[in-house]
């Protein structure tokens, strides 16, 4: 379902050559593996986005052709593409406006690539949280533990269980690479979204708590096994899909 | 109606913003430390939490947040280094902006998080921006 060719592909924006060089270099000695593209005039820009598919736009509202507030809103009609606008517009009221027709960020020129990137990474780390869940996968069916990913609802023994949004996204990733081990610097990246402290029994705990929820011990014919040094993975048999619908009668708490 | 939590060491100091976030239509909460806003956001998550506090506790917060928590997170600091921002925004914060900013930048940053949230965007590639491998299905 997901295209995992682990790199970033940024579209910019902008008839200002220093800005784009400079954004540039940034974003590819932050990521060696990302392809910057760049435009400087609005509606080529608008074509890329819809062409290139890019994983996120950075953009000059002070465009040769169009304006840039023109641009975000064309965008916005077909792309939930992340913006992030690189403006020498400073004014309140223009920062105001892009964020509301569609924006994701205002960085002000000039502009430190420090915080560019680190603003950059914010909004990545967001979309990642967000796409990492797959609600269009077939529900996840066991023996009596259902992850129904479109619902976002867990059921144990044909009760709801109430998970936190950590604990659903652990087990979302466990049970989609079962029984592959799922590491503790993958878990790290897509449950908590690659922060950069995450106290050491912060991910314990939380499978803890997890296990302790779902009824994970082998009895129940799942569980989920901590791969010393390396990671958890999830136990348990899919059921075929016959049974899957037998188990759909399931009632709520 | 959104619901947005708002951590502020100092209460009389929250009152403007809590105004202005309830004018532009959302339900305000508001803790005075980190310990009761973690607590808060156990008991009745938010759709949001702005974050008052850029001291080494409150950089200690917006981790701890982060650790339990996938809430967006805009944190309001009264530093205006980069050093400091970029440290926020790295701790967890999804931004980290100025605290002499109107109330209308702050309810349109707001919005577009919460805008973001919404979207939750199922299609397209996952991202590893550090171009280690997926593990996808």
């Amino acid at each position: 379902m997901f295209n995992t060719s682990g790199k970033i592909r940024v579209l910019m924006i902008d008839q200002d050559t220093e800005a784009v060089n400079t954004a540039s270099l940034g974003f590819q000695i932050r990521w060696p593996e990302c392809t910057v593209i760049s435009t400087r005039k609005g509606e080529k820009g608008i074509q890329m986005a819809e062409s290139e598919l890019p994983h996120m736009i950075v953009m000059e509202i002070n465009l040769l052709d169009i304006s840039g507030f023109e641009v975000i809103k064309r965008i916005r009609l077909f792309s939930d593409v992340p913006i992030m606008v690189l403006s020498d517009r400073t004014e309140e009221m223009d920062v105001v406006k892009a964020l509301e027709i569609g924006a994701d960020d205002y960085v002000t020129k000039p502009f430190s690539t420090l915080d560019l990137l680190a603003r950059a990474k914010a909004i990545l780390r967001r979309i990642n949280m967000y796409q990492s869940e797959g609600e269009d996968l077939p529900p996840f069916v066991t023996n009596d533990l259902i992850v129904d990913f479109a619902t976002r609802q867990v059921f144990h023994s044909g009760k709801l269980v109430h998970l936190t949004p950590i604990e659903y996204r652990i087990l979302c990733q466990l049970v989609r690479n079962a029984p592959k081990v799922v590491s503790i610097k993958m878990l790290k990246q897509q449950v908590w979204g690659d922060v950069d402290y995450l106290e050491p029994s912060t991910i314990r705990k939380s499978v803890s708590q997890l296990r302790q929820k779902i009824g994970g011990d082998s009895d129940n014919g799942h569980s989920i096994l901590n791969e010393r040094g390396l990671g958890y993975k999830f136990i348990g048999a899919r059921v075929s899909k016959g049974t899957a619908s037998m188990l759909k009668g399931v009632s709520e708490d | 109606m959104e619901g947005i939590l708002v951590i502020h060491p100092h209460e009389h100091e929250m009152e403007t913003m809590k105004r202005g976030l309830k004018g532009a239509g959302f339900q305000v909460t508001s803790a005075e430390d980190g310990e009761s806003g973690l607590i808060n956001l156990e008991t009745l998550p938010s759709d949001l939490v702005i974050m008052i506090d850029d001291s080494l506790s409150g950089r200690r917060l917006c981790s701890r947040i982060r650790n339990v928590s996938d809430t967006p997170i805009i944190a309001v600091s009264a530093r205006g280094d980069i050093v400091n921002r970029v440290t926020m925004l790295e701790l967890g914060a999804d931004a980290c902006i100025s605290q002499t900013v109107s109330i209308g930048e702050l309810v349109a940053r707001v919005r577009s998080l919460l805008r973001r949230r919404r979207i939750r965007t199922s299609n397209g590639p996952l991202i590893d921006p550090e171009g280690i491998e997926i593990w996808g299905s």
